[in-house]
């Protein structure tokens, strides 16, 4: 044994002395405090929709059997073969990755965990992907395909893709996968991007193997950590050659880079910034590239957040609106609209004796600061919403078990309502106008 | 009770129940902040501030097995927020400069004590975290990265570098006369 290890053995021993653990004299004081503050309601937490045990699970290792694998190339095989007789038919009516579009289905996962999408104008809905433990159903940008996680029996998760009507699913991950805080197409839907443990991998969608882990990108934070965070694509439009993420530490910046680490340079940071903030987060670009939104916290309440939008070259920093800059509120979960005139937010305000008022889905000008209320109130908030991508309308989904979707019209302000079995975050598919 | 039903009734808004578990763990938690911070007062702030957040954040938590991992990481992320901010106000509360204890100055456990505290001091404070996360509140690994959000194999170097620095600042001591750890540690 070396005096390293015989060192680092006895660490704990010592620093046990050093430290001289006993109970502070203000832990009463504590008590109090925490006895006069209220809770938090549920549903503001994504912790309650994704299991943090699994996300701080290690990768398994198990090695995949041979049968397996060679099922998985016929699978594989298979869909390459499909995919191809589906693309080549439908090449010429896919959407551009960015911007308007029109309206397809709704992809969401059911009471039973299947992936299942509806049609807003019948109300229909059937199942696109049978079985349980599905989750995160995230339509690619040209509408054309699925991407979505699926529990498996012994542990970890498996990161899959399909056609859009659920047909042709493939399996990416060759070994077993966290449940991912993140996950994203890229523009050309030729990968698909998860985050774990603030690690960018990505993975090809031609095949299964083992991920592109982006170790130059190691402490990137991107979306807002789970919860509805699918419409925060970090790839810049239009060809996706960029990445938008805060690079945490112990003073976070918000930096674009291309996926090797180069070109890297800085849009916001604490010195230029003037604003000495506390945190970063949630950052996307808009759909034309030339802006970006971001969540910004500040050490006066550095769980508060705020919405900030600033050019793509780091220029014009400002908050979005009067009410970004009020300490009282907190707002989260920043929406573009397909043409990237407005955003769309989640916002609460919390009074000095704690209580808390609930507000409908903001509509923010970027152009203005004007707000604009749309849609109702639920009682417990909405954990999932996202526009249509002809942008006139915004599905909400409540957080009230009742798995209905109210879908809204920003230019009149009404809704109608959906009664399906909503279980997950909700994403519309695009189609070619 | 067992922990996990006083995790289960806290998270439904039971404060006695939270008021049990703060107990069972604000020594141990206090003392890994003093460990970070290396300042009481910023200590306190850091600690107070962690167990608002996890009583008020308490119904988001999803796997109550979790609650001390959950709590750690809280406070570990308290300890550094303290750091962020006593940064940004231009206030750098300077580490005391490295200073040899002279031997028969004081007892060899009190030299002891402010070799290692020296040596903690040395380092970068979101390194030290990570060595008090680790060695002290006994942290895996894999926790420790998801905690501060970086890499595992970030952790398992800067572990390394950090003990390796820590090391080399008691042998230079040792080789300025004074004694070794008790123990043989430095043997």
């Amino acid at each position: 044994m070396t005096s390293f290890d015989r060192f680092e053995r006895s660490l704990p021993a010592l620093l046990d002395e050093l430290a001289a653990p006993r109970t502070p004299d203000y832990f009463d004081d504590l008590l109090a405090r925490t006895a006069a503050t209220r809770q938090r309601p549920r549903w503001t937490f994504p912790e309650r929709w994704f299991p943090m045990s699994a996300i701080t699970r290690r990768f398994a290792v198990t090695p995949p059997l041979p049968w397996r694998v060679l099922g998985a190339v016929a699978l594989l095989l298979l869909a390459l073969i499909v995919g191809l007789l589906v693309a080549g038919r439908q090449k010429a009516h896919l959407p551009p990755p960015f911007g308007p579009a029109a309206n397809g289905q709704i992809a969401y996962i059911d009471s039973g965990g299947a992936v299942a999408v509806g049609d807003v104008g019948s109300g229909a809905t059937h199942i696109v992907i049978p079985g349980r433990g599905h989750d995160r159903p995230v339509f690619s940008a040209d509408g054309a395909q699925l991407a979505f996680t699926t529990q498996r029996t012994g542990g970890g998760f498996d990161l899959q893709v399909a056609l859009a009507n659920g047909t042709g699913i493939r399996t990416l991950n060759a070994t077993s996968v966290p449940q991912p805080a993140y996950l994203q197409w890229s523009p050309n839907g030729g990968s698909v991007a998860i985050t774990y443990a603030g690690a960018v991998q990505l993975f090809d969608t031609s095949k299964t193997g083992a991920p592109t882990v982006l170790s130059a990108i190691a402490t990137a934070e991107i979306g807002y950590g789970g919860f509805n965070d699918h419409v925060a694509s970090f790839f810049r439009p239009p060809r996706g050659e960029e990445l938008l993420y805060v690079r945490s530490g112990v003073a976070p910046t918000l930096v674009v880079s291309r996926p090797d680490g180069s070109g890297l340079r800085t849009l916001i940071d604490e010195r230029s910034s003037g604003l000495g903030y506390a945190g970063l987060k949630g950052a996307q670009w808009s759909p034309d590239g030339a802006q970006a939104v971001i969540m910004i916290s500040f050490p006066v309440n550095p769980e508060r957040w705020h919405i900030y939008v600033v050019n793509a070259h780091g220029a014009g920093l400002r908050p979005l609106n009067a009410s970004s800059q009020d300490p009282a509120l907190d707002e989260g979960s920043p929406a573009w609209s397909p043409d990237g005139r407005h955003i769309a937010l989640m916002r609460w305000s919390t009074h000095p004796d704690g209580s808390q008022d609930y507000h409908p889905i903001g509509i923010v000008d970027v152009a203005t600061g004007a707000m604009a209320d749309v849609g109702p109130v639920s009682n417990n908030g909405f954990f999932s919403w996202a526009w249509s991508p002809d942008g006139r309308a915004i599905l909400e989904a409540p957080q009230d078990n009742s798995g209905q979707l109210f879908i809204v019209d920003i230019a009149t302000g009404n809704w109608k309502l959906a009664n399906w079995p909503v279980a997950s975050g909700v994403t519309w598919q695009r189609l070619a106008p | 009770m067992n922990q996990r039903g006083l995790v289960e009734r806290a998270r439904e808004g039971d404060h006695d129940a939270f008021a049990v578990l703060a107990g069972a763990a604000v020594a141990r938690l206090d003392a890994a902040a003093r460990l970070i911070l290396r300042d009481p007062e910023l200590a306190r702030d850091a600690v107070q501030d962690a167990f608002m957040r996890a009583w008020r954040d308490l119904p988001g938590l999803r796997d109550p097995d979790r609650f001390d991992a959950w709590l750690h990481r809280l406070t570990v992320n308290a300890c550094l927020d303290a750091v962020r901010r006593r940064r940004r106000r231009v206030i750098e509360v300077e580490l005391t400069p490295l200073a040899h204890p002279s031997v028969g100055d004081a007892t060899a456990e009190l030299a002891d004590r402010e070799l290692l505290d020296a040596a903690l001091r040395r380092l970068d404070p979101e390194w030290r975290a990570i060595v008090v996360m680790h060695y002290y509140l006994g942290m895996p690994v894999p926790d420790v990265a998801v905690a501060l959000r970086i890499p595992e194999g970030t952790v398992k170097s800067r572990l390394h570098r950090s003990i390796g620095a820590m090391r080399t600042t008691l042998a230079d001591a040792d080789q300025a006369g004074r004694a070794p750890l008790t123990g043989g540690q430095l043997a």
